[in-house]
């Protein structure tokens, strides 16, 4: 089988980008192993995503569908009597300030509704696992070899892969990137369920409104969230140490319903009954960063190539995102452009790199500082700080912000770019020790299986 | 450091309904989302600038740690970049005391 462009992964991230090329006039082929509905986790949109939704014609869809509108995040500090909160924001072309809008989603129904349009647009959405990638002899991706349903393989060439496999890391396992290193969070599980009976706010907009996200802080790395998902229903999960959990020795379900209320005294009012309407889940949750993750035949996109921490709800963000900016250059590529070069994309991959690296500062210092950073919030740089909470964090004549210098000066952190153009591992999230999750003669092949059972 | 009146003042009404303090080296007893109220209401309204690097909650503990922090700064009167109180797409912060939860519905 040929095509021109081959997706792996049916997420929004692979949906989103099928989407803005067949916009550019090509229609790619979507591989999606699962049958959809599925359940997954990170159902907030920021003002950015919220965007991208409405620039591909969402908006209708997803105001008919009732998705809970989200007004902003609140987040409560440790006695859970104060808040800081922060509005879903926009800017216009003169770059004025204004509140805006976006919507929380179930992910099962968002995702289906995402890969059915695509569908709809001319993708052809295929049942089908990748398993190994084909390569030609100077290294360029030129196909991959996919396993059907029925437990045969067949190999599909294609001019560029979209890899849009989520925390598979499809190329990067396939050692087809650069070296995938760890991050600086690696040591935390979220437990997640979904539940009712809780208790909102009770206003129409702003602070108050229902449907806001909000976070419960307790300490370093110990948080909750509550994401409305319908009127009815809650997102609501944990994540600790996984030192903790291990230590109590209880199944996840016993964990999550004995630690929750220890997280902070707001949730206690906000859950006043544990009904829980979903099962809990698991999740290591580690950052982590690809290294290379374009190339002659390849882009990586989204959690496909980094992942840093799910406070704040940036996934939804930068996996749409990455798949708006690549879609322009993939049909560039297909045109026979960019083809000399050593790597076709290395604008595109530092351009990437630099976004999450404001946000990386950003959440790094939320960590590091929660004091100052509450202080960067409210009083200091509250308009820079909406910027990069609605997910404007890419690079432009507005960012690196001054509040994203700001960060990185108490951070005691520089970003310099090296001669390959992307980011250089830096700071208190680089460990030498930790560097070589695989190289060409490691005996260790995946970050899982280097960081042991979990 | 001579604390300011009007410091001491914003602080022990911002500790209600705690008595005022007497003690220097006494906990303000404030939540540090409180104290970060506390460094606007410096840098605003007694233009008292605090470096970034001082934004530390240990640098706001008791009146004696903040006489330290503020005794080698210079008002510069309240700062030229104070805000208004109602902008569009600009953070918010509440603070709810325990008796004023009228924000939150109650079971």
């Amino acid at each position: 089988m040929k095509t021109d462009v081959l997706i792996i992964g049916g997420g929004p991230g692979g949906a989103a980008a099928a989407m803005f090329l067949i916009r550019e006039g090509i229609k790619p082929i979507i591989l999606e192993q699962e049958a959809f509905p599925r359940f997954h986790i990170g159902e907030s949109n920021t003002g950015e995503s919220g965007q991208v939704l409405r620039r591909l014609g969402f908006e209708k869809a997803m105001i008919e569908k009732q998705h809970p509108i989200k007004h902003g995040v609140s987040v409560f500090g440790t006695s859970g009597v104060n808040s800081w909160y922060v509005p879903v924001s926009a800017r216009d072309k003169e770059w004025n300030l204004s509140n805006s809008t976006t919507w929380q989603v179930r992910r099962s129904d968002f995702d289906t509704m995402m890969l059915k349009e695509a569908e709809a647009r001319g993708a052809t959405v295929m049942p089908g696992t990748a398993t190994k990638p084909l390569l030609t002899d100077d290294g360029a991706v030129r196909g991959v070899t996919v396993r059907w349903p029925d437990g045969k393989d067949e190999d599909i060439e294609t001019q560029i892969v979209l890899d849009c496999s989520g925390q598979a890391t499809f190329l990067a396992n396939q050692r087809v990137t650069g070296p995938k290193y760890l991050g600086n969070y690696d040591k935390q599980v979220a437990f997640f369920s979904q539940v009712t009976g809780a208790v909102r706010g009770s206003g129409v907009s702003g602070e108050e409104a229902k449907d806001n996200t909000l976070i419960f802080y307790a300490k370093k790395f110990h948080w909750a969230w509550f994401i409305p998902l319908d009127k009815d229903v809650v997102s609501f999960g944990m994540v600790t140490p996984r030192a903790d959990f291990l230590s109590k020795k209880q199944t996840p379900e016993e964990f999550f319903r004995n630690e929750l209320y220890n997280i902070n005294p707001e949730i206690r009012r906000r859950i006043p009954e544990m009904k829980l309407v979903e099962k809990v889940h698991v999740i290591p949750n580690y950052s982590y960063q690809v290294r290379g993750f374009c190339g002659k035949g390849f882009i990586c996109i989204g959690d496909a190539h980094r992942f840093i921490d799910p406070i704040f709800s940036f996934g939804l963000t930068v996996t749409m995102r990455e798949g708006e900016f690549a879609a322009p250059l993939v049909r560039e590529y297909l045109e026979g452009k960019r083809r000399n070069g050593e790597n076709p994309f290395a604008e595109h991959q530092v351009f990437c790199e630099k976004g999450i690296d404001n946000l990386e500062d950003m959440i790094d210092l939320f960590w590091e500082q929660p004091f100052a950073f509450a202080t960067f919030v409210y009083h200091r740089y509250p308009d820079l700080l909406t910027d990069a909470f609605a997910g404007r964090i890419y690079p432009t004549e507005h960012q690196p912000s001054r509040a994203v210098l700001a960060f990185r000066k108490m951070l005691k952190r520089t970003r310099e770019y090296d001669q390959d153009d992307y980011s250089v591992p830096i700071g208190s999230r680089f460990h030498p020790e930790r560097a070589a999750l695989w190289e060409p003669n490691s005996p260790v092949g995946t970050t899982e299986e280097w960081m042991g059972a979990r | 450091m001579e604390i300011p009146r009007k410091l001491k003042d914003y602080i022990d009404s911002n500790r209600l309904p705690l008595p005022p303090i007497k003690d220097e080296d006494e906990p303000l007893q404030i939540d540090s989302l409180a104290i970060v109220r506390l460094v606007a209401f410096l840098e605003t309204d007694l233009g008292i600038r605090i470096e970034d690097e001082e934004l530390i909650a240990e640098n706001f503990a008791t009146l004696r740690r903040l006489g330290e922090l503020i005794a080698a700064k210079t008002p510069t009167g309240p700062t030229a970049e104070a805000k208004p109180s109602v902008q569009e797409g600009i953070p918010t912060f509440s603070a709810k005391r325990e008796t004023d939860r009228s924000g939150v519905p109650e079971q």
